[in-house]
């Protein structure tokens, strides 16, 4: 009973959060329908219906699924249900797109969206670590504890500047601070610089004309 | 002979889109990807911070999306890195494998290795969900990655 109890406000919690997601899909699908052809607008339709699944069940399914593949998941026990809606942390469409940005022409196995999936929520937790907490993936997924190996390394870090200046609020400094201070994070340079006041930025730039004349 | 059937279908439906995402114009292509879509749900970006931090923690809205623009950056900094591998090596598509390979190119050997033994435990799973449904996922599968 109290295992059967614990789901439901999780199920109420989704469904909230997944309605604002739906609102934006909605948006992007109206835009992207008319201008399709009629064989394209079926595959579209059905990535709909597979998206909308997703958001109420919160569960696994390839390209090919159907209601047939529906029901046998249906029949999974709880347990299994759980651990499928674990698994994908992010819409995998969502993430499609957002490389499709990188090269139009690249193809993506649904093998790839799976590691890169599963490679950001690492990097969540590495980016906003703790010593306190090491999470592990659902059984089925024991041996594979992603934050292991840098938790080690690197739970210090964010939380430490956190803990530095005595405040309970994870904030832009912090992430500021573990960006300026550790080289494999340079690449988030440009999105994540320290903070500079006004005045030192518009002397810099000051500077920098004259130096241009 | 109707899972068969399923089957065909879905893969001529899946070539007729991989053609016609090849075809469309660039322009299009700009404003499919929009704000919304260049950024990962920030509900989930939360949730994930909240996991690894102590009860009483707190992050503020500021926090979270610096975190997806973080998230993305990163994203298009391993893709970018296996995109260019596949084109070295004449490949259209881009694996698991590809990933984890990137991973270990940029410096990420601890996002690495973990990956390996997660994608060796995907497959199963997905060997185990072909079996249940016939084979037909495995196939279309087969078939988007001869490609």
């Amino acid at each position: 009973m109290a295992s059967s109890n614990t789901p439901k406000p999780e199920n109420k919690k989704s469904t909230k959060k997944s309605e604002i997601s739906k609102a934006e899909k909605k948006k992007t699908k109206n835009a992207e329908i008319p201008k399709t052809d009629g064989k394209t607008k079926k595959n579209k339709e059905i990535s709909q219906e597979e998206n909308k699944k997703k958001i109420k069940k919160a569960k696994l399914s390839n390209g090919t699924s159907k209601q047939r593949d529906e029901g046998s998941k249906k029949g999974v026990a709880a347990e299994g249900n759980g651990e499928e809606a674990k698994m994908n942390v992010f819409p995998m469409n969502r993430i499609r797109t957002m490389i499709k940005g990188e090269d139009p022409e690249m193809r993506v196995s649904q093998e790839a969206l799976f590691a890169i999936n599963n490679t950001v929520v690492g990097f969540l937790f590495l980016a906003s670590s703790s010593p306190l907490f090491r999470c592990l993936y659902p059984s089925s997924f024991s041996s594979f504890s992603l934050q292991e190996k840098f938790l080690e390394q690197f739970t210090q870090d964010a939380y430490a500047f956190c803990a530095q200046d005595r405040k309970k609020c994870l904030s832009y400094d912090h992430l500021a601070h573990v960006v300026s201070k550790q080289r494999r994070y340079d690449f988030l340079s440009d999105f994540v610089p320290e903070r500079v006041k006004a005045e030192d930025a518009l002397r810099e730039r000051s500077a920098a004309g004259k130096g241009g004349s | 002979m109707g899972d068969n059937n399923i089957g065909k279908v879905l893969e001529r439906e899946g070539f007729k889109y991989n053609f016609t995402a090849a075809a469309s114009d660039t322009s299009a292509q700009d404003e499919v990807i929009k704000e919304q879509d260049r950024l990962l749900p920030i509900a989930n970006v939360g949730r994930i911070m909240k996991q690894i931090l102590p009860p009483n923690a707190k992050i503020s809205k500021e926090a979270k999306e610096t975190m997806q623009e973080c998230v993305s950056e990163f994203i298009s900094f391993v893709t970018g890195e296996a995109s260019d591998k596949c084109h070295k090596e004449k490949r259209k598509t881009v694996n698991g494998d590809d990933i984890c390979w990137a991973l270990a190119t940029l410096g990420f050997d601890d996002y690495s290795e973990p990956l390996k033994r997660y994608l060796h435990k995907y497959r199963e799973f997905e060997g185990e969900r072909a079996n249940q449904n016939k084979g037909n996922n495995n196939t279309y599968e087969n078939n988007i990655a001869n490609i």
